[in-house]
């Protein structure tokens, strides 16, 4: 006869794991000697979450690591134990072996169970070298056990405490059973609950809590022990703690009224005592200086994509009325016309809110490249501080997810074949500190991601040798950026790369097809002695573009308004021709190279002639191409459909669009065009 | 098919279903119309049955209180029968004895 909680594990897990990630923040961040009260109190907390959440939803497995874990936090928030580099990396393990339950709980995974015993035991033996008496919990207990007893005896007390808890108390899921049995082991406990008077049954809402508590506790511990047995449930005014001598028991304080406070109030399931109020420093678990427009709703990613499609809809659909009112008169249908503008103009204002439901910070995956640097350092016996820069910058959530084994590898690689031991650091000049950099920034409609290390930078010999050695075919005559590019085809490493760092059978001609996957590209810069940079780019966003439609012969194209620089009708005079094939547009004294989009896709039928036509300039990446089409013909938000999925992938496109006429367009990618031309 | 909420044989009321917060709100309906049809009825004595309760939780208790509250002002004198185990167990470890001194005989 118990609530069915399964559905509310998700949250659970998904709040374990927000909770998990800040305490290994923090504890990368920290420094032991001089830690931060702040800092202390948040890991404490998330810990003390955790081991509520655990005991609540029946992981009694995590409940109990969380309590040992917990325990010596709160020893060390209140100072009475020292941190120290050790136990922080304790802490550090402790946190693993917490992830591991919450993924065997989550996702059926093996649990090691060495592992979390071996953790455990030394959590237990800092609390046993601790000066304070003993302070871990058995670990055979199968809900939280009780806390340890306080460092200090303290005289027998007994205490009436009233608990009145909040309206909506039933709907939080609160269970009151387990903080009761849990002060029962506090001590001689007795327990009353009174259930307010009602006169009327019509119209009576059971979902409302009108029960209070008034409890008896005669105990040593403290006052702050009993309240944090509450912090899951009770809000400071709700409750009323009083010492009582024997004789003066049950007079002085008021009876539990059951409380009507907090009627109507939304809430979340398993808000805590320091969460009550949303625009508290520290609520959800928030820093200071944080404030509540964090907090937020956990929808699925499905409902998001749905809606996001629906959204690409609606984008085609309002293209379509867009298209039909051109041909009727904006005199007599002025009307509609206005409200056709309208229109569009929400349309891009709820397609813009809906977009960015999607984007999600890219510190998402860059938060979990601390903990990694720093045992793979320590590991490799190197020393590297790793910076990030650009952590708020936003990427769609479908790319984020597929960035993180890429740049995993890369920074992998950067640690293990790139920064140099200290001794070899030293003896050629550098700090023995090497310095590993993560950025990322918007660039126009891409976001690009780079991975740099001040290390010894790519070695074009051994590239060489080891490439002819893999049957690759190379030549002395090759330019660095040619030599580089081999280490991206695949079966380049070799066992003597390997390690167990990062050869871990992912070479970076996975990280290629991968960025490749995501409509991406990789350029790689190496300089010897000075260090590498990695450079990924991304698009922003797989679903939406602004593009500017344009035919050539009798078909239409989409080029990304973001990569056009501009649009003009060349005089014959700027016109000027290289070989038998090749044209340059003469653009204000820098000579452009003119693509024929007509060669590169076969078109019949399109102009040939550059000044009667329309000559487009574009940015690839850094290179400014000129385009010829014939006709510019006006711009458009599309929606990007992949060809892939139900075709294959064409050279030289982004994918496809259809257009207010619903004629499919194939959308440009310039970068991938330039490509295309050099090879044709 | 889920059982009916509530169902009046003779002397006896047999309450069924989820009492948890899941299920609390679709028990009402059915309690305030049993509550009228007792009123009006002749017999003021009634077990209450509750062998047929699924699950209970803290505001299936006060539910049931409540309505065994008003059952009482409307002169209608219950009995608690049969509590599932669990149930008996969640009435104590919630302090409430007391509180169904008067319908639950084993409360105290």
């Amino acid at each position: 006869m118990t609530i069915d909680l399964s559905q509310f594990y998700q949250v659970f897990f998904d709040e374990s794991s927000e909770h998990l990630a800040e305490m290994e923040r923090i504890f990368l961040a920290i420094d032991p000697a001089n830690p931060d009260d702040e800092d202390l109190n948040a890991v404490f907390r998330a810990a003390h979450s955790i081991k509520g959440g655990a005991g609540t939803f029946g992981f009694p497995d995590m409940a109990v690591v969380t309590h040992t874990l917990e325990t010596l936090l709160d020893k060390v928030r209140h100072h009475e134990l020292a941190l120290t580099p050790e136990m922080v990396d304790i802490f550090l393990q402790a946190g693993d072996a917490i992830s591991m339950q919450l993924a065997g709980h989550r996702d059926g995974s093996r649990v090691d169970q060495q592992v979390v015993e071996r953790v455990c035991e030394r959590l237990q033996a800092i609390a046993a070298n601790s000066t304070a008496p003993s302070a871990a919990a058995p670990m055979q207990a199968a809900t939280p056990a009780p806390a340890e007893p306080p460092p200090e005896t303290s005289p027998i007390t007994t205490y009436r405490i009233v608990f009145t808890p909040p309206a909506d108390l039933y709907n939080r899921m609160v269970r009151m059973e387990p903080i009761f049995d849990e002060l029962k082991t506090m001590g001689e406990f007795t327990v009353t609950g009174r259930i307010e008077t009602q006169q009327e049954f019509d119209g009576y809402d059971p979902t409302r809590c009108r029960m209070a508590w008034e409890m008896t506790l005669t105990t040593e511990r403290t006052v702050e022990d009993i309240r944090e047995v509450f912090m899951f449930v009770a809000d400071e005014e709700e409750l009323f703690i009083e010492k009582q001598s024997p004789e003066a028991r049950h007079t002085a304080a008021p009876p539990p009224q059951p409380s009507d406070s907090a009627a109507g109030n939304g809430s979340v399931m398993g808000r805590r005592m320091y969460d009550r109020n949303e625009a508290a420093p520290g609520a959800y678990g928030r820093r200071a200086g944080e404030t509540a427009e964090a907090s937020s709703i956990r929808v699925g990613v499905a409902k998001v994509d749905q809606l996001i499609n629906q959204m690409g809809e609606l984008v085609i659909t309002q293209a379509m009325l867009a298209q039909c009112a051109q041909q009727l008169d904006p005199v007599q249908h002025e009307h509609l016309h206005r409200a056709l503008s309208l229109l569009e103009r929400n349309t891009r204002d709820l397609q813009e809110s809906v977009m960015s439901i999607r984007m999600m910070p890219i510190n998402f995956i860059f938060s979990r490249f601390p903990r990694l640097v720093h045992d793979l350092a320590e590991k490799l016996g190197k020393q590297v501080e790793l910076k990030l820069v650009g952590e708020t910058t936003e990427l769609d959530k479908g790319l984020v997810e597929k960035l993180a084994d890429p740049l995993t590898h890369l920074v992998r690689n950067s640690l293990d074949h790139g920064i140099e031991s200290p001794e070899v650091r030293i003896a050629a000049g550098k700090s023995p500190q090497g310095t590993i950099t993560l950025k990322a920034a918007q660039q126009g409609g891409r976001v690009v991601v780079e991975v740099a290390d001040d290390g010894a930078g790519l070695n074009r010999e051994r590239i060489l040798a080891k490439a002819a050695q893999n049957g690759l075919p190379v030549s002395d005559s090759m330019s660095d950026e040619e030599v580089w590019q081999l280490i991206f085809a695949p079966g380049f490493s070799t066992a003597e790369q390997v390690t167990d760092v990062s050869g871990r059978g992912v070479g970076m001609d996975v990280v290629l097809r991968n960025v490749h996957a995501m409509g991406g590209r990789v350029n790689l810069f190496s300089s010897p002695g000075t260090g590498s940079r990695v450079v990924i780019s991304l698009p922003l966003t797989l679903a939406i573009l602004d593009g500017l439609s344009v035919r050539v012969g009798s078909e239409t194209f989409i080029m990304p308004l973001n990569s056009i620089i501009e649009s003009l009708q060349p005089l014959p005079s700027d016109l000027n021709e290289v070989g038998r094939k090749n044209t340059t547009v003469h653009v204000r004294g820098e000579y452009i190279p003119l693509m024929r989009l007509d060669d590169i896709f076969s078109i019949a039928g399109a102009a040939r002639r550059p000044e009667e036509a329309v000559v487009m300039l574009v940015d690839a990446e850094g290179e400014r191409v000129a385009l010829l089409v014939d006709e510019l013909l006006g711009q458009h938000q599309v929606v990007i459909k992949s060809i892939e999925t139900n075709y294959r992938k064409v050279d030289g496109t982004a994918g496809a669009t259809i257009l207010g006429n619903g004629q499919v367009a194939l959308i440009l990618d310039a970068v991938d065009m330039v490509r295309l031309w050099r090879t044709h | 098919m889920e059982p009916q909420a509530t169902d009046t044989t003779g002397h006896e009321h047999q309450l069924s279903g989820d009492w948890t917060i899941a299920g609390v709100v679709t028990q009402v309906d059915a309690l305030s119309s049993s509550l009228e049809k007792l009123s009006a009825a002749q017999n003021k004595r009634l077990h209450v049955n509750c062998a047929q309760i699924r699950c209970i939780d803290m505001s299936g208790i006060q539910l049931l209180h409540v309505w065994l509250q008003c059952a009482r002002l409307r002169g209608i004198s219950t009995e608690l029968v049969n509590l599932p185990e669990t149930m008996q167990q969640l009435i104590q470890r919630l302090g409430l004895n007391e509180a169904f001194t008067d319908n639950y005989h084993d409360a105290t």
